[in-house]
């Protein structure tokens, strides 16, 4: 019972933040970075917390006598909510300067971060249906607000307006299918779904696959994978900086918990039927996310397209997975946190330039010549673009080595040669800002390397990004990428079947 | 007999969403919605489901439909004042032809699934039987519904009050 509420502790942490803060905005003398501060507090204590509880546990079912099997806890779980808290860390403090630069912001917007992150938690740890759903709708509804925060920008507004209706339309299609499910297997929890393909292997289970495929469109959506990404790029353009950048890393992560114990478990006796269906949707997913990186000429929205090809690689994964690969499933843990760094890092920056100068530095042409005023930002600019490539060197490019490796295990060389092609196309528009940054000359003077909370912790992801490329062989004691594999590889083996 | 309530309750059901989608008056639409409400709520009745027929009464006709009515009439949305939407007769065409297999693979499934319920019991449906079952087997999700609307309540306080910001 101790050691439950101990296990428990995170979540609860972060629900008490959410409220703390939320009676806290009522006082106005506050400071902004005093709420930033006391999030980044509830989030960090939260984050040791469960950095002790990945050690210890295995598998778990929290309080089993009140919640019965609902409430599960194991090292996937915990190794998921550990990147959710110091993505939200590193958002926060990142975006310190943005949010002072900007006078919309206030305590609530914390305490609706908070609530975001609690349902992904939730998200992370649930071993049933109905409540993944609901924790969808917890993480997604708060961030349809967040979205929306700006209210001079009545692109901010529209932004959310799409985003509330696309993603509640596509948020019905899980609870569809969750019923569906239910009314053929008689129960909503994940292994219970797997038990029954196992045991009824002669019964009709048409109607239980449209179920599980109508749960996959909603996941789908919320990850921007193909026939669904029309939302992202719009969406990701009229949202405030720090919330683009939590929609880019945190959630996508979130999103792909669910998805990786969904598929991992109760998908795999149906491998054979579905299968198909996720190589179309990877390979239209790249294509269709190149094409629209292509044609961006906002560096936003740029980003925000190539985060569409990011998801694209990892679907290549997952389909890697059905066909038997034995680690795509810690290749794509591996790439959501290579991804993660780099995303975090190059929105990171952008949301730097913005606070600093008011109107400036949003579209491609704004950079001309930026290595020459701003050196040190230029060169960890220029490590992110690298990474986010997937060149050698970078931690970007052991995520891409991972999940080619994984699809080429598998015998499927077609897929893996498109996706070494998209990898080169992505070189394009990647390289263009690198480009442009160094081969043309600066209008603006030099200036001077601004020390903050925000500069440094941007200039410290890149060392990480370049530690977790290179570094792996200089330093014995302390894992490095293959270290990261094999925690994820660690992780995954805790999920039961 | 029961089926013949099921087919009134379902022309009813039917030709409420059909409304929805054509009536050029927002007002049209939105008592369009409230014969839904009340057809899904006389389902639910004629399924035995005294709790849930209740609470659809309760709140999906006594709130949802009301606060939206309150709303079109408050704010006078007139046609003008709208989008142009063009509903011809191409896109239903065309929106069919998507819609028809999609339908059809449900409605084949459905014929044909092996359905896992046990008879119902005695006391199904009553609001003692919904209690019991929402606060000790479903007690976890419960929970969390009531953080998704506190949630959902701070943004809503939030995104309203802004408004009131930016008319000062």
């Amino acid at each position: 019972m101790i050691w439950d509420l101990y296990l428990v502790m995170p979540l609860a942490l972060v629900f008490i933040g959410a409220l703390f803060l939320m009676l806290f905005s009522l006082v106005k003398q506050v400071e902004l970075t005093n709420y930033n501060l006391v999030t980044v507090a509830f989030l960090s204590v939260s984050l040791i917390i469960e950095l002790i509880i990945f050690q210890n546990v295995e598998h778990d079912y929290l309080f089993e006598t009140i919640f019965a099997k609902m409430f599960i806890v194991d090292k996937l779980s915990t190794l998921f909510n550990i990147l959710f808290l110091s993505g939200a860390i590193l958002t926060l403090l990142i975006n310190n300067n943005y949010f002072k630069s900007r006078d919309y912001y206030n305590g609530e917007f914390f305490a609706l971060l908070l609530f975001s992150i609690f349902g992904m938690m939730m998200l992370a740890h649930t071993n049933e249906l109905i409540t993944a759903f609901i924790s969808i709708e917890l993480a997604s509804i708060t961030l349809y607000v967040l979205v929306g925060y700006n209210h001079h920008s009545p692109k901010s507004s529209e932004a959310m307006l799409k985003y509330i209706i696309l993603g509640s339309l596509a948020g019905v299609f899980f609870i569809l299918g969750v019923a569906l499910v239910y009314g053929v297997v008689g129960s909503t929890y994940l292994g219970d779904i797997y038990s029954y393909l196992i045991h009824h292997q002669n019964s009709d289970i048409s109607l239980l696959v449209v179920g599980m495929m109508f749960m996959m469109v909603t996941l789908l959506f919320k990850i921007g994978a193909a026939p669904f990404h029309s939302w992202v790029v719009d969406v990701y353009i009229g949202s405030p900086f720090p919330v683009t950048m939590f929609m880019a890393t945190t959630l996508k992560i979130a999103i792909f918990s669910i998805l990786l114990r969904l598929f991992l478990v109760d998908f795999a006796p149906i491998y054979p039927l579905i299968l198909e269906i996720i190589k179309v949707v990877a390979i239209a997913t790249l294509l269709l996310g190149s094409l629209l990186a292509i044609a961006q000429t906002q560096l936003k929205g740029m980003l925000a397209a190539s985060s569409i090809v990011h998801v694209g690689y990892m679907l290549m994964a997952l389909y890697a997975i059905g066909v038997g690969s034995s680690f795509a499933a810690s290749a794509i843990i591996f790439y959501l946190i290579s991804y993660f760094l780099s995303a975090l890092g190059a929105f990171g920056i952008l949301s730097f330039l913005a606070s600093d100068e008011e109107k400036r530095h949003l579209s491609f042409d704004d950079f001309k010549g930026f290595a020459h005023e701003r050196p040190y930002m230029a060169a960890a600019m220029t490590i992110f673009m690298l990474s986010l490539a997937g060149f050698p060197s970078t931690i970007g490019f052991l995520g891409k080595f991972y999940i080619f490796m994984s699809v080429v295990e598998t015998g499927e060389i077609l897929l893996a040669g498109l996706g070494i092609l998209i990898a080169f196309i992505s070189i394009y528009y990647y390289f263009k800002l690198i480009a442009l940054m160094y081969f043309y000359p600066s209008p603006n003077p030099k200036k001077r390397f601004p020390f903050a909370i925000s500069t440094l912790l941007i200039v410290g992801v890149a060392l990480m990004i370049v530690w977790g490329g290179i570094g792996t062989g200089l330093i014995p004691f302390v894992a490095g990428a293959d270290g990261l594999l094999t925690i994820a590889s660690e992780a995954l083996k805790t999920i039961g079947k | 007999m029961e089926s013949i309530i099921f087919f009134i309750l379902a022309f009813f059901l039917l030709s409420g969403a059909i409304m929805i989608v054509f009536s050029k008056e927002s007002l049209y639409s939105a008592i369009g919605f409230l014969m839904v409400m009340i057809a899904m709520a006389g389902m639910f009745a004629l399924l035995h489901h005294s709790f849930l027929f209740l609470a659809q009464i309760l709140v999906g006709v006594g709130a949802v439909v009301v606060l939206s009515i309150m709303i079109i009439l408050s704010i006078n949305l007139k046609e003008e004042n709208q989008p142009k939407q063009n509903i011809t007769r191409k896109n239903i065409l065309f929106t069919t032809l998507i819609i028809a297999p999609i339908a059809g693979l449900l409605l084949y499934a459905i014929a044909k699934a092996p359905f896992a319920f046990a008879p119902i019991a005695q006391h199904f449906g009553t609001i003692e039987t919904m209690g019991k079952v929402l606060f000790t087997h479903w007690v976890l999700p419960f929970e969390i519904v009531s953080i998704l609307l506190l949630g959902a309540m701070v943004g809503a306080i939030v995104l309203s009050r802004r408004r009131l910001h930016v008319e000062s």
